[in-house]
């Protein structure tokens, strides 16, 4: 008997998906308030559940 | 299994897959809008994922910095969920560049906690160096660790 492939797995890796990465690196120091400020809305929280 | 993700675009974020693979179910959530995400790519060997969110428009991070332009010394800040509390900041230095096979890790001084797991750590200018991954307990303290953000590109 011959042993079946197992097909691998199809999820890509994460550079094959990503867009262009994000080159509009700031050069000026912010406040920690002012930094908070800036990021906060780009931060989630992650939930999974099996 | 409960983390955080950081926006890179509108509609995906990066996070670790030790907090999304294997499950089913994804949510994200900011200020109590919950919205679907799905995994959409991963590289489980040096938790790497990206997850996708259609049903909302992110905001994402406008600089992301490559772990060859990263110093030992710079000024850090981590934003994520460390024990659920959503968007805590905590501040500290770049303690360590580190290599391990596959990947490199950035070492802070900046607390991370159980949750603040694929949180962002940013520079004093506020651009992405890293996706807050690990922490060592028990025989040190402060010793911190996220994979380098540059690196989900490569």
């Amino acid at each position: 008997m011959q042993p079946t492939p197992v097909a691998a797995s199809s999820i890509p890796v994460p550079a094959s998906v990503l867009p262009k990465r994000p080159d509009n690196v700031r050069k000026q120091a912010l406040a920690p308030e002012e930094l908070f400020k800036t990021l906060q809305r780009s931060v989630y929280v992650g939930a999974a559940t099996a | 299994m409960q983390g955080s993700a950081v926006a890179v675009s509108e509609h995906l974020l990066l996070t670790n897959c030790h907090v999304v693979k294997g499950r089913e179910l994804i949510k994200i959530v900011q200020d109590h809008t919950v919205s679907d995400a799905k995994l959409v790519a991963a590289d489980t060997v040096v938790d790497r994922c990206v997850l996708r969110a259609d049903g909302i428009t992110l905001v994402p991070v406008v600089g992301v910095r490559s772990f060859a332009d990263l110093a030992v010394g710079e000024h850090v800040f981590a934003i994520g969920a460390p024990v659920g509390l959503e968007r805590t900041l905590s501040e500290g230095l770049l303690s360590g560049l580190r290599h391990q096979p596959g990947r490199n890790l950035v070492q802070t001084s900046a607390a991370i906690s159980p949750g603040s797991s694929g949180g962002g750590l940013f520079d004093e200018r506020g651009n992405l160096i890293g996706i807050t991954t690990m922490q060592v307990r028990g025989v040190a303290q402060n010793l911190n660790f996220a994979v380098a953000a540059g690196d989900y590109w490569n």
